[in-house]
C-alpha cells in the first residue's frame, strides 16, 4: 500500500507524467530513427523461430477451456487480498511468511488459468493476463524484500524490527527469479553514498 | 436488483448485441457492471479504462443514446431516469470503432492537429526572465484546461453525425479556444484561421456537447468565444458570420430580426435570389410580405446605447 | 386563481410563425393564464448575436428581464432558444455579483430607468402546463383521439440542463405527458433528438436539409400524424422546409408541424382557422381532426 501510494503520489501531474510523456517521446522517437538506419543484427532465424513460440504460448493460453483451472480476476483478486492483509503498511514476519507461499500458490495457479478470450485484435482478457504475470512476480518480490529487511526503515514497517539498523541493513535488497526453476533470491548490494550521509529521522 | 445490459459487440468484423443480466450492487457504476460481465461472464467483453475516478477519459461509452463516463455514472441513476431495467451500451457515437466499446483516437488526433494545438510562445519569453501570466489571464482559459478528452462531446454532436469532413470534433474547438484567450500565444489567428476553415460556423449550437461533458467544460460555449474572436481578428467574411452579424446588428437598427431583409443581409442579393423559390412559398403561405415595413422599436436609441456601452466594456476587458 | 405572466414572444412570433402567436393568445384566455406583452421587448440574440459580442446580448437579456422585474411578473416565453438566452443570462447574472453590476452600470449608463435584479422567474408555456395539469381541467372539449402525435421538443428547451433544468434532458417525458392528457396518442420516433439545425440553415444547408427530413419521416414510419413542437424555430425548419427535406432524404412523408399552442388549442376546441392552421406550408390537407 505504501509503495502504491509513493508512485501515486509522484506520477500526479507532476513528476512521473512529465517525464513519462517527454522522455518517452524522445526515446521512441531515437529508437525509430536507429532501426530504420540499421539492419536486424541478430539472427533472425532464433528471431523468427522466438516469435513463433510466443504466437503458439498466445494460442495455448487464450484457447485454455474455463475448466483448466481458476480464472486471471479470481488469482488477482487472491493476491490483492494477501498483499493488502499481509503486506501492508505494517509488517511482521509470520504474516510475511505466510504471504510469500500464498503467492507463490497463486503463481503456479496461474500457469494453468483460464483467460477465455481467443482474439488477435485488442484482446484486454489477455491483456490482463499477461499484467497478472508481472503484478505476482512483483508481489513475491515485495514480500522477499520485506522479509529479508529485518529491521524499519522509510516507508517499510516492521512491528517486530521498529527501529532502523544501519549496521546490519544499510544496504538495497536485490530480488531475482531462476528463469529455470522458479526460484526466487535475495542478494545485497552497497549502498553509494555520496553528498547526504544517512542519518535518523526526527521531525 | 437486476439489470439488463444489452450491449453492441463487434469482433473482428462480426457486429452483434448481446444481453448479460448483472445483480446491481449499492453504488454499482457503468464500469463496475462493465467489470462484473468481464470477470464473471464473459472475458471477452472489451473495453477501456484506467483511473475509474473521472480524470483519465478512458471510459466514456454511450448508454440508451447517451454519452456517460462509465466510472462516474450509477447503475440506479439510469435505471430511474430512463424507467426501466434494459440498458442498451454502445461505443461513442462519431468515432470508428475498433473493438466492442473500443473506438479509435487516431483519426480524433489528426483532426486536433489542423488547429495547430500548441502554444506558439510570444518572442518575450526566454530562460532567464521566463514566461509570466497573471491569474486573471490565466482564468481566462483555464477552464479549457480541465479537458480529459473522454470524447463524450463528439458522442452526440448533431454536425458531425451528419457529416464530420467539414467540421471538427468540440473538444477540438475547446483546446482551439484555449489557445487563442491564452496571452502567451503568439498568434491566434492561426488558431482561428484554422478553425473556420475547418467548418466553426457550421455548429448547430445544440448543445449536446455541453450537456455531455462530464467535467463542465461547455464547448458550445467555447464555440461561441471562437465565433466572437474572429470578428476582432477579422477573420469574420463567411456566410455563417454574416448571418449572425445581421442578426446582431439588427438589435441596434430596430430592436428585432427583420426576417424579409435576413438572407439578403447574409448571403448576398445573388444567393438570396436564388431562394425565390422559397420566398414565394413563404409568401403563399402568409408568412412573408416584402412589402411590410419592419417596426422600430420606440426605445431604440436606449438599445443602441446600451449595445455601444457593452462593446466599450467588452473591448477595456480584453 | 388566474395566472398572470409576463410574455416575451420573440421576434419570429411577429413575424413568419405569427400563427404562433395568435394560437397562444387564444389559448392562454381559454385556459385563463393572463399573458401581457413586455413593453419594448428587443430579440434575446437568438444564440447569434452571443457570438458577435457576448456582454452587448447579455446587457440586452438583462434590459429585457429588468421590464418584467418592474411588471412585478414572471417571464413566460414560448421559443426554446428565446427561454435558454434568457435563463442563461438570468443564471450569470444571479450567480457573478460582478458581472451583474457591470450590466446594471451599463444599463444605467444608456438611460435605462430598470436595473436588473433577478426577481422575475422566466418559464416556456409548456413548463407551465406541465407544473399546472390543472389548467387544462374540465377544459378538454375536443380530446384527440384522432392524432398520433410525436412530440418534437427541439434542443434548446432540454439542454444544457443545469439552466434548462425542468425533467431530465436525457429523457424527458413531459411533452409526452400532455400530449396523452389532450386525449392523443403519443409516438416515440428513432429521431425525436435529432437538432432540426434551424440555426445552421445557411452555413451549413445541406446537413440541416438532410435532417430535417430525416426527422419528419422517421416521425411517419413511427406511424405519427402530426410532429408537435413547442419551439417556433423548429416549427419552421420542420414545416417550410419539409418539400426539401423529403427530397434530401428520398421520403414521401407528409406530416403536419403543429406548434404547442396549436395542439393545445384544439383540444380546447379551437378551429384551424383561430389557430391560424392555414398559414403552414406543409400536408394541412393531412391533419386528422375529428
Amino acid at each position: 500500500m505504501q509503495l502504491h501510494l509513493g508512485a501515486w503520489c509522484e506520477s500526479f501531474g507532476a513528476n512521473s507524467l512529465s517525464e513519462v510523456l517527454v522522455f518517452g517521446h524522445v526515446a521512441g522517437d531515437s529508437a525509430a530513427d536507429y532501426a530504420k538506419s540499421h539492419n536486424y543484427a541478430g539472427n533472425q532465424t532464433k528471431l523468427t523461430q522466438d516469435c513463433e513460440k510466443w504466437l503458439n504460448k498466445f494460442e495455448e493460453v487464450t484457447g485454455r477451456d474455463k475448466s483448466v483451472g481458476k480464472s486471471v480476476p479470481e488469482i488477482r483478486d487472491a493476491m490483492v487480498n494477501t498483499m493488502w492483509f499481509k503486506v501492508g503498511v505494517f509488517r511482521e514476519e509470520n504474516q510475511l511468511q505466510q504471504a510469500a507461499q500464498e503467492i507463490a500458490a497463486l503463481e503456479k495457479d496461474y500457469e494453468h488459468c483460464y483467460v477465455g478470450d481467443t482474439s488477435h485484435v485488442y484482446n484486454t482478457a489477455f491483456e490482463q493476463y499477461f499484467e497478472l504475470g508481472g503484478l505476482l512476480q512483483i508481489s513475491q518480490a515485495i514480500i522477499q524484500g520485506a522479509i529479508a529487511r529485518k529491521e524499519s526503515r522509510g516507508a517499510h514497517t516492521r512491528r517486530d524490527f521498529p527501529k532502523r539498523d544501519d549496521v546490519n541493513f544499510l544496504k538495497h535488497t536485490l530480488i531475482s527469479k531462476d528463469r529455470q526453476t522458479g526460484q526466487y533470491k535475495t542478494e545485497y548490494k552497497d549502498v553509494v553514498i555520496t553528498k547526504f550521509q544517512p542519518k535518523e529521522r526526527k521531525y | 436488483m437486476d439489470v439488463k445490459l444489452r450491449i453492441h459487440r463487434f469482433v473482428e468484423g462480426k457486429k452483434w448485441v448481446q444481453e448479460y443480466t448483472v445483480g446491481v450492487t449499492t453504488g454499482m457504476t457503468v464500469l463496475e457492471a462493465l467489470t462484473a460481465v468481464k470477470e464473471k461472464q464473459d472475458p471477452t467483453l472489451s473495453f477501456t479504462c484506467s483511473c475509474r475516478s473521472s480524470i483519465c477519459g478512458a471510459c466514456a461509452v454511450r448508454v440508451n443514446g447517451n454519452a456517460e463516463l462509465a466510472c462516474e455514472m450509477l447503475i440506479e441513476n439510469l435505471v430511474k431516469r430512463y424507467d426501466t431495467d434494459v440498458l442498451t451500451i454502445q461505443p461513442l457515437g462519431n468515432f470508428k470503432v475498433i473493438r466492442d466499446l473500443i473506438v479509435d483516437w487516431d483519426p480524433k488526433y489528426a483532426r486536433l492537429k489542423k488547429i495547430k494545438p500548441t502554444v506558439n510562445p510570444k518572442p518575450d519569453f526566454n530562460a532567464e526572465d521566463g514566461c509570466r501570466q497573471s491569474p486573471a489571464d490565466f482564468d481566462k482559459y483555464k477552464l479549457y484546461a480541465g479537458c480529459i478528452l473522454c470524447g463524450s462531446c463528439v458522442s452526440e454532436c448533431n454536425k458531425n453525425t451528419l457529416n464530420q469532413k467539414d467540421f471538427l470534433d468540440p473538444f477540438i474547438f475547446v483546446k482551439a479556444e484555449k489557445l487563442v484567450a491564452d496571452s502567451r500565444d503568439r498568434s491566434p489567428e492561426e488558431h482561428l484561421k484554422a478553425v473556420v476553415d475547418a467548418g466553426l460556423w457550421r455548429c448547430f449550437n445544440c448543445q449536446e456537447c455541453t450537456a455531455k461533458c462530464p467535467k463542465g467544460l461547455d464547448p458550445a460555449g467555447a464555440i461561441e468565444k471562437l465565433k466572437a474572436a474572429t470578428f476582432r481578428y477579422n477573420l469574420a467574411d463567411n456566410v455563417g458570420a454574416r448571418h449572425a452579424k445581421a442578426i446582431y446588428d439588427d438589435i441596434s437598427e430596430s430592436g428585432t430580426l427583420d426576417e424579409t431583409r435576413l438572407n439578403i443581409k447574409s448571403e448576398g442579393f445573388l444567393m438570396a435570389g436564388l431562394r425565390a423559390p422559397m420566398a414565394l412559398r413563404l409568401m403563399h403561405a402568409g408568412k412573408m410580405n416584402p412589402l411590410d415595413s419592419h417596426p422600430v422599436n420606440p426605445e431604440i436609441d436606449t438599445i443602441r446605447k446600451i449595445v455601444k456601452n457593452a462593446e466599450s466594456a467588452a473591448k477595456e476587458g480584453e | 386563481m388566474t395566472m398572470k405572466f409576463a410574455l416575451f414572444p420573440g421576434c419570429v412570433l411577429d413575424g413568419a410563425a405569427a400563427e404562433a402567436y395568435t394560437s397562444l393568445k387564444k389559448t392562454c384566455e381559454k385556459l385563463d393564464i393572463e399573458i401581457t406583452e413586455i413593453p419594448n421587448w428587443t430579440c434575446c440574440g437568438a444564440s447569434h448575436a452571443q457570438g458577435i459580442n457576448d456582454l452587448a446580448a447579455l446587457a440586452v437579456n438583462a434590459r429585457n428581464i429588468s421590464i418584467a422585474e418592474n411588471m412585478g411578473l414572471d417571464i413566460m416565453t414560448v421559443c426554446n432558444t428565446c427561454t435558454l438566452q434568457l435563463r442563461t443570462a438570468k443564471k450569470r447574472l444571479d450567480e457573478n455579483k460582478a458581472l451583474r453590476e457591470k450590466v446594471n452600470g451599463i444599463l444605467k449608463e444608456s438611460g435605462h430607468p430598470y436595473e436588473y435584479k433577478g426577481t422575475s422567474k422566466i418559464t416556456h408555456f409548456l413548463w407551465v402546463l406541465d407544473d399546472h395539469p390543472e389548467l387544462l381541467d374540465g377544459k378538454i372539449v375536443r380530446p384527440l383521439s384522432s392524432l398520433k402525435v410525436a412530440g418534437y421538443y427541439g434542443c434548446h428547451i432540454l439542454r444544457p440542463q443545469d439552466v434548462m433544468n425542468h425533467g431530465d434532458g436525457k429523457h424527458p417525458e413531459y411533452l409526452e405527458r400532455l400530449i396523452r392528457k389532450l386525449g392523443a396518442e403519443a409516438v416515440w420516433f428513432s429521431a425525436s433528438r435529432k437538432c432540426c439545425g434551424f440555426h445552421a440553415q445557411l452555413a451549413a444547408e445541406h446537413d440541416v436539409l438532410t435532417v430535417t427530413g430525416q426527422i419528419v419521416d422517421s416521425a411517419d414510419k413511427a406511424g405519427a400524424n402530426a410532429i408537435v413542437t413547442p419551439c417556433p424555430l423548429c416549427q419552421m425548419q420542420l414545416d417550410m422546409y419539409e418539400p426539401e427535406g423529403r427530397s434530401a432524404v428520398k421520403s414521401q412523408a407528409e406530416v403536419p408541424i403543429l406548434h404547442l399552442q396549436q395542439l393545445v388549442g384544439f383540444a380546447l376546441g379551437l378551429s384551424r382557422e383561430e389557430v391560424g392552421f392555414n398559414r403552414h406550408v406543409s400536408a394541412q390537407e393531412k391533419l386528422k381532426l375529428d
